[in-house]
């Protein structure tokens, strides 16, 4: 295929309206994607409950039999147990009966419950405003990111096609020339170092959401009964009888038994990561063993294995083939569960790099637009969205985490609880950050920048404050690792936003200036 | 006749008297504003796109499945497909000179599969 010049051009526009329309979007989902590789170590920074030594495949029956055999618990209660890993030091157990839902942690070590700080968390906040942007109306937040991401994969290949020396934007950033040319030096050169993962991203997410996008294409094979497409794939849920039955002798014993069949067939060690018991001691109870998220391999999902209590035997197992497991690939890739660290710290500077792609995309933008627009309102308001996307959510991001440590164990304001508190105080930043950017224009970038420097730096130090676990101790702990990371990630971007602020700052004065309209070099980058 | 090409690269050429109707619903020729045509292609080819590439992966996990592939396996090997064809229809939206040609096939396409698939015998 010939690529013409118009060719060109109907991709240029693609690219800019695409990303015109999408970047806020794509960043935030971006910027909370890149949270949300390390959800559990957040988790432990902001609920210190989960800094402890852990056991990992210890046993479950001394924590989970006394559960089951509450008195309290009707025969359709489902108890789901999640076991330990490096990551998530606590067991988890979730108990379902009559509606209401309880979640309790153990220590593995002494099998005693942890009460731990009321918090949402990376798990809950940051992951659901990643895939939803906490627009649960009928699931609207997951489509604006659906159509994002495929916004995002078309603006990839457009900008392929656009960009001429791909390998020359590889090795070129000029940070000393005008704002303008600098912004789409780093444009390109973020977009193309993680090009990979700019494509994995989005395809996998639309993909691992695919219940939602495309059910029928699920379901019509099954005679469009869901149900029926979930017993399938091993997801049976049984109606309890009404009739008593056995409960569980040893959920252990299952484990075991699951652990010893899928090493067999994987030829790799294999452990269970998620235990559901349905219809506890009732005659239709089912225990369902999954292999979750395999600490030793990529893909999610590699194996479901159901029990039946009642005799203690398989009922039914389930083991994908090969286009399954493509997709259980993606899955894994996308959600990041494996064990591998530095594999997650890659696909973390790529999540940074994306960030920042789609961040100099819009400010470029924005610089291309200030010139042809003389409408000042216009201007401002374009600007003041743009810093509030960027800038703003950094900042807010920084505020969750600091009031998360000002608050006290019981605080509670205007009928919240402290959890619900943080999260407000999220989006109260957030919306000030756009205000501020409407009130203050350019300036607002530089303020910003310090803003989240200031918030990065009282992060780290307020978590020192309040329990104790500096950077050198942490450093010197093994299982205080993910918390020396999570501050030292804090203070680096606490350096990076204070570089951006001296930089922004330098840029906005006297230089910039000089530069006119008519400028070779800013013609040349306007043009794009 | 001969219509001058858009900036943004449209339609040019020899254009029959059914061609010029058509050519007539084309925005430019309204002098309708650029952004508004650019926002109706890039609309149609994420509704176009999701449409159809919709009616393909279940299309093709119907026939695949009664085809005797394992049902699940069916399943997943059309959602693999599913995404990189829409995006092939947006960017195929957005890149083509023949808007006519492009926009009946996808409404055809998007009108036809969907009750193909729902004529289907289910499997």
């Amino acid at each position: 295929m010939k690529i013409t010049k118009e060719f060109r051009q109907s991709m240029s526009w693609l690219h800019t309206w695409l990303g015109v329309a999408f970047s806020s979007v794509l960043f935030a989902a971006f910027w909370t994607g890149t949270l949300t590789i390390f959800d559990y170590e957040i988790d432990q920074w902001m609920a210190p409950e989960h800094r402890v030594q852990t056991l990992i495949g210890g046993p479950v029956d001394p924590i989970i039999m006394p559960i089951l055999h509450r008195d309290d618990l009707s025969n359709q209660a489902r108890v789901v147990v999640i076991t330990p890993t490096p990551r998530k030091p606590l067991m988890r157990v979730i108990t379902i009966d009559r509606g209401k839902v309880e979640n309790t942690y153990y220590n593995p070590l002494t099998g005693e419950a942890v009460e731990l700080t009321d918090t949402l968390g990376g798990r809950s906040f940051f992951y659901p405003f990643h895939h939803g942007l906490h627009l649960r109306w009928r699931r609207i937040g997951d489509w604006i990111v659906a159509c994002a991401s495929m916004g995002m994969l078309a603006l990839i290949v457009s900008g392929l096609f656009i960009h001429r020396k791909i390998i020359k934007d590889f090795f070129t950033f000029r940070p000393r020339k005008a704002s303008r040319r600098s912004l789409l030096d780093l444009h390109n050169l973020t977009a193309m170092v993680a090009l990979p993962s700019h494509i994995l991203f989005p395809l996998s997410g639309i993909l691992i959401f695919a219940h939602v996008y495309f059910p029928k294409t699920q379901t019509a094979p099954f005679k469009n009964d869901r149900a029926t497409y979930e017993q399938a794939t091993g997801f049976m849920r049984p109606e309890a009888s009404g009739t008593p039955g056995a409960v569980p002798r040893s959920v252990d014993a299952y484990i075991a038994q699951a652990e010893a069949i899928w090493t067999q067939r994987y030829n790799r060690s294999a452990a269970v990561d998620e235990v559901d018991i349905f219809n506890v001691g009732d005659a239709q109870s089912l225990v369902r063993v999954r292999q979750r998220f395999p600490q030793n391999h990529v893909a999610a999902e590699l194996g479901v294995i159901n029990f039946d209590p009642q005799t203690d035997k398989i009922v039914s197992t389930f083991d994908p083939g090969p286009f399954k497991k493509s997709v259980s690939w993606l899955h894994g890739a996308h959600v990041m569960q494996f064990g591998n660290i530095a594999v997650r710290w890659l696909f973390f500077a790529s999540g940074l790099a994306g960030s920042a792609m789609i961040a100099t995309g819009l400010m470029f933008w924005i610089e291309a637009r200030v010139r042809k627009d003389r409408n000042p309102v216009n201007v401002r308001v374009v600007r003041a969205l743009t810093i509030g996307s960027v800038t703003g959510l950094i900042g807010a991001s920084g505020a969750f985490l600091v009031v998360n440590r000002l608050l006290s164990a019981d605080a509670a304001a205007f009928g919240l609880g402290r959890a619900s508190l943080e999260a407000v105080t999220f989006y109260t930043v957030w919306i000030a950050a756009f205000l501020h950017g409407a009130i203050r224009d350019k300036a607002a970038w530089t303020e910003q920048c310090w803003t989240i420097a200031m918030l990065g730096v009282a992060a780290a130090i307020l978590n020192w404050v309040t329990t104790g676990d500096h950077i050198i101790r942490s450093l010197t702990t093994p299982h205080l690792l993910p918390i020396a990371g999570m501050d030292l990630v804090l203070l680096l971007m606490a350096g990076a936003a204070s570089w951006a602020a001296l930089s922004l700052g330098h840029n906005n004065g006297p230089k910039a200036r000089i530069l006119s309209p008519g400028s070779s070099a800013l013609t040349r980058a306007g043009s794009k | 006749m001969r219509v001058q090409s858009s900036r943004d690269g449209g339609v040019t050429g020899s254009l029959s008297s059914w061609q010029m109707a058509f050519q007539i619903m084309q925005f430019p020729a309204l002098d309708a504003p650029v952004w508004f045509m650019r926002l109706c292609r890039i609309l149609a080819g994420v509704i176009g796109g999701f449409v159809v590439s919709y009616s393909a992966m279940t299309l093709a996990s119907l026939s695949l499945a009664a085809a005797g592939m394992d049902k699940i396996e069916a399943v997943h090997l059309s959602l693999l497909c599913g995404p990189p064809l829409f995006l092939f229809l947006m960017i195929w939206v957005a890149a083509t000179r023949h808007v006519l040609k492009v926009g009946v096939g996808i409404i055809t396409a998007g009108l036809l599969l969907p009750i193909a698939a729902s004529l289907f015998p289910t499997v």
